[in-house]
């Protein structure tokens, strides 16, 4: 069965444009635009992994992706978000956070790419 | 009448008279006459064979003609058939010889339109991947764009994106809200002609713009100075400024200036809640 990649975001264009890209490379997608969604997604299927913007309605990216690990210990979280940080943020606190972190201007193969090195091919 | 005896013979000979011959046999039945007869029948009987031997070579020729004429009927008969058969066999080597080479071709070209709808194939996922990266490319451009003006926008004070002639480029929301005066109004136009310093007390020097020009070319911060902006209705309405310097790879291209109104003339300090 196919790999399967939840998207949180709340710009339906980013999670159109993902969920194109992703399923273009093989993957199965989940789209989801907040975190409530994003937790009845995990509960219905569980993913392989979240990739989660920052700066959600009712939320914030980091915030979900800490209370979801509890559900999902061992599945790889990606922030891929807006918000450009410093070196040293992503550095000292990101990376503990989450597992990778990508600024929105990275190219979908690039993203493409992180994919693969945290779940493998689909 | 008396028949002669070689009017006799003759009729003897050419009509096998038997009375005649009985007529000449009668009288004497002499030996002359048996050897006449002998001697006619001999000559009869050498006729005939000559005529039967003439007879026997031309039927010999005859069939010997016609057997070489069946046999040469039959051997080009056979060339024929030969010829005919070449003809078939070659006809049917040119058959598979076009068959063979149309088979090749087809099988060509089916690899080539294999090959080209491979291709084209593969040009069209690239094609669809490129349009998907320029599409994701330009939204993120785009989110980018509007975060940043978002944050502008959400900041309360009255802001100014200078090039380094103090020139303004770019302005807020609240620039609008409280001089009343449009961005088309204020772009390219010099922040002198809507903010200026406050003179220092006891200061009489014109050029209140010159701290600001100094900052930008020195390129260090100027915060919280005393300064007036003059908004639409020619009212002057007292504040601070500050200019920050912007950098691109360690070069000045221009300044941000933040003005905070202090109070306006007959309305509460902006800071006091509404």
């Amino acid at each position: 069965m196919k790999k399967h990649i939840l998207i949180v975001d709340d710009e339906l264009a980013i999670r159109t444009l993902l969920t194109q890209f992703l399923t273009g490379q093989g993957y199965r997608v989940t789209a989801t635009s907040t975190p409530a969604e994003a937790r009845k997604a995990v509960l219905r299927d569980p993913p392989h992994l979240v990739i989660s913007d920052l700066q959600l309605e009712d939320s914030d990216g980091l915030d979900m992706i800490a209370r979801m690990k509890s559900d999902l210990p061992d599945v790889p979280m990606m922030l891929l978000t807006g918000v450009l940080f410093d070196a040293r943020v992503i550095e000292e606190i990101l990376s503990h956070k989450v597992s990778c972190y990508l600024p929105k201007t990275t190219s979908l193969s690039e993203i493409g790419v992180e994919v693969q090195r945290l779940i493998g091919p689909p | 009448m008396a028949i002669g005896r070689a009017d006799l013979d003759r009729e003897i000979l050419d009509r096998n008279n038997t009375a005649a011959v009985r007529s000449l046999l009668g009288p004497d039945g002499g030996t002359a006459v048996m050897g006449e007869v002998r001697r006619a029948t001999d000559k009869l009987n050498e006729e005939e064979t000559a005529l039967l031997e003439t007879r026997d070579r031309e039927s010999f020729r005859q069939a010997r003609t016609i057997r070489w004429t069946v046999w040469a009927g039959v051997a080009i008969d056979l060339l024929l058939l030969a010829g005919c058969a070449w003809v078939i066999a070659d006809d049917i080597r040119a058959r598979r010889a076009a068959a063979q080479v149309l088979e090749t071709a087809n099988a060509q070209l089916e690899a080539k339109v294999t090959e080209r709808t491979a291709d084209l194939a593969a040009a069209n996922r690239q094609l669809s991947t490129d349009l998907l990266e320029r599409d994701w490319a330009n939204q993120a451009l785009e989110h980018q764009v509007r975060y940043n003006q978002v944050i502008i926008n959400a900041v309360a004070d009255l802001a100014f994106v200078l090039t380094k002639a103090l020139n303004i480029s770019r302005i807020n929301p609240a620039v609008i809200q409280l001089t009343g005066r449009e961005a088309l109004e204020l772009v390219n136009q010099p922040l002198a002609s809507v903010a200026q310093l406050a003179d220092p007390p006891g200061d009489t020097g014109p050029a209140l713009a010159d701290p600001m020009a100094r900052a930008l070319t020195d390129g260090y911060d100027l915060r919280d100075q005393p300064a007036v902006i003059a908004d639409k209705l020619g009212r002057k309405i007292p504040g601070r400024l500050s200019l920050f310097p912007l950098r691109d790879q360690n070069k000045v291209i221009g300044g941000v200036a933040i003005f905070h109104v202090v109070a306006l003339p007959g309305i509460p300090d902006r800071k006091t809640p509404l």
